[in-house]
């Protein structure tokens, strides 16, 4: 290829069912505009993945709606001669697959002036379930911190991308938060965050943290002399179990608030 | 016991110090529920050096340039460089009536923040799989020591002029030499540079990165993400047996008669949502997921063809969530990751990739 190849950006169908702003090009610049969401994100090409909801053969493209977990992403594969392959793929998928597609998108104005956002595939991969959980999880991921960093140029007089930059933000995010605001001051943000909380996450951290109570009631009573388990026991025999200090304080206050412990004298802990 | 800012070790709880804060913020964080809390941020310092810190809880009476005991504190490694952490079971306690001299320079630099160019250094690290070898200068035969140091932010290679040191040994390293070989970093000490033993606790583990953070080479980092591209040279390759060098003909120009082998080789663009990279990978790490043995890969008896390679490293490889271990170097103007190992995750490695950049983003 001669251009730059485009980063394939991660992003939920919601955010790119809510896109409704396509960068303005200087007449110089040639090839396909970006579209930008909501959340400020230029947008050539994606990486998504979910499963396959509908599958429609037509004679010269297949359309294919795909589920992630906010909605649909529209997909159209053409049989061109140099993508045969991924129409191919695309006719052999049955609904109900996981896969992970990599495409470019392709912005469409309907008759009433609604931009409409399908995806042209390029690679079609078949995924595994741990596929999908891994992509949902960072794209939830990418977008809360995405919402941070516009929360943060939010604060600022004028977008300032260098200062976000400092605070451990990364270029793309500060440049993020500037699109965002400078495009979508109407937009309900707080809404879209909203519904990226229903979302259920893989994680194992409540069972984690399960094994880390259970384990914190025991050295209570097993290394209580009389005046309460001493809180650096904890964290030692946590620590041993790869259990953070901070893991520890959160166990701490749950049993302590289930009724389960008492903080007999300071760092001293007791089974009630 | 009341430490000194430069005698803190690495990660370690329970720490007491008296330090001025030089910088004190404020921020308020929302957990994925939306719930909000607020915590502080900044920079505390003494006469020996200065440090970042996030406290969950802090006195709202205590101002920027106040003098402060805090105890009970416990410092971790966030993002590049070592933060010391004040949480509920930590005290901060006003010392009216006193200054600090603060020295503002941060504690020593990470293996991920030192820059080709700087000329005294200062990092520490653990010494893995030392080499010596002999040279001759000017008809004398002196002796170099190659190493690699590593450090919670990764590793560098170390060439070492006079300079002897142990394998798992813990040293900080004062006074030495960053460079640029081969499009990666690399450490040069002389005879003049300090090397002390420490003790501090160093654990063997990449640490894991955001794509979009590696922009410099860096050795022994940890990357997830899903491949974007496959490139269709992946597969198996022909070398020379003498020189190792691909072979596109069935023999070696240079060296016809010598004979080939077989190798396994992969050339992909990976993604993580925050970026892209190019990655390579060889045998070593290709070999074992895709069940080829060094055995398979000799021409003599190997009944692989490319074709089936290509096609078992696109079914293995495509689709599923990776873990790589490799090392980040430059090549032109851009940095590739070169893959020493790669693990397709389970759940409960998924779960651990997941958590663990979950923790190290806390801005
Ligand atoms: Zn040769």
């Amino acid at each position: 290829m001669i251009t730059k190849r485009e980063v394939a950006k991660w992003i939920l169908s919601k955010e790119l069912r809510d896109t409704s702003v396509i960068e303005e090009q200087s007449p110089d610049e040639r090839g396909r505009p970006y579209i930008i969401s909501p959340m400020g994100t230029k947008i050539k090409r994606v990486l998504i993945a979910g499963s396959v909801a509908s599958k429609n053969i037509l004679e010269n493209y297949t359309k294919i709606t795909l589920s992630d977990p906010l909605g649909t992403f529209f997909l159209s594969a053409f049989a061109t001669d140099f993508s045969l392959e991924v129409k191919d793929a695309a006719d052999a998928l049955s609904v109900g697959d996981n896969i992970a597609v990599v495409g470019r998108v392709s912005p469409f104005k309907t008759d009433e002036g609604i931009l409409r956002i399908s995806i042209m595939p390029e690679s079609i991969f078949s995924a595994a379930e741990d596929t999908i959980n891994y992509w949902n999880w960072r794209t939830l991921f990418i977008t809360r911190r995405k919402y941070y960093a516009i929360q943060e140029m939010r604060k600022r007089e004028k977008p300032d991308i260098e200062s976000l930059v400092k605070l451990g933000y990364s270029p793309e995010e500060a440049e993020c938060a500037a699109n965002s605001l400078k495009y979508y001051q109407d937009y309900n943000l707080q809404e879209f965050m909203e519904s990226l909380s229903s979302v259920t996450r893989v994680s194992h951290a409540s069972e984690r943290l399960d094994s880390l109570r259970d384990l914190v009631l025991r050295v209570i009573k097993e290394q209580d002399d009389g005046k309460g388990c001493r809180y650096e026991s904890l964290v030692e025999a946590a620590a041993e179990e790869n259990f953070e200090q901070s893991e520890v304080d959160e166990a701490l206050n749950d049993l302590g608030s289930s009724g389960d412990i008492y903080e007999v004298s300071l760092k001293r802990y007791k089974i009630i | 016991m009341i430490l000194k800012i430069e005698e803190i070790n690495g990660e370690t709880t329970d720490i007491d110090l008296v330090v001025k804060v030089t910088s004190l913020k404020k921020r308020e964080s929302q957990n994925s529920t939306g719930a909000s809390s607020i915590f502080y941020y900044g920079i505390v310092g003494d006469e020996t050096g200065s440090i970042p810190f996030t406290a969950w809880q802090f006195p709202q009476s205590i101002r920027e340039g106040d003098i402060v005991h805090l105890s009970h504190c416990y410092t971790r490694t966030f993002r590049d460089s070592l933060r010391l952490y004040v949480d509920s079971r930590s005290e901060v306690v006003l010392v009216p009536d006193e200054d600090i001299e603060v020295k503002r320079t941060y504690r020593n630099s990470t293996i991920r923040d030192i820059k080709p160019g700087d000329l005294f250094v200062t990092v520490e690290g653990l010494i893995e799989d030392p080499i010596e070898k002999t040279y001759e200068k000017d008809g004398v035969s002196k002796k170099v020591l190659y190493f690699t140091l590593r450090d919670e932010t990764g590793s560098i290679r170390v060439s070492s002029f006079g300079k002897s040191v142990m394998a798992n040994q813990v040293v900080r390293i004062v006074g030495a030499k960053v460079s640029e070989y081969r499009g990666r970093k690399r450490l040069t000490i002389f005879e003049n540079t300090q090397v002390i033993p420490i003790s501090r606790e160093i654990r063997k583990e990449a640490p894991l990165y955001d794509i979009s953070e590696l922009s410099n080479p860096i050795d022994s980092v940890g990357i997830s993400g899903l491949i974007v591209n496959l490139s269709d040279k992946s597969g198996l390759m022909s070398r020379c047996k003498t020189c190792r060098k691909k072979v596109i003909d069935i023999k070696c120009p240079e060296h016809p008669d010598d004979g080939i082998f077989y190798d396994l080789f992969a050339s992909f663009v990976i993604s993580d949502g925050t970026g892209e990279i190019n990655a390579t990978a060889g045998a070593s790490s290709l070999g074992p997921i895709l069940g080829i043995t060094q055995e398979n890969l000799d021409p003599e008896t190997s009944t692989l063809t490319k074709m089936e390679v290509f096609t078992r490293l696109k079914s293995t490889l495509t689709g599923k969530p990776l873990y790589l271990v490799g090392d980040v170097v430059r090549t032109d103007d851009r940095v590739n990751f070169r893959a020493r190992e790669i693990l397709i995750m389970n759940k409960e490695k998924l779960a651990e990739v997941l958590k663990k950049a979950e923790e190290g983003y806390e801005i």
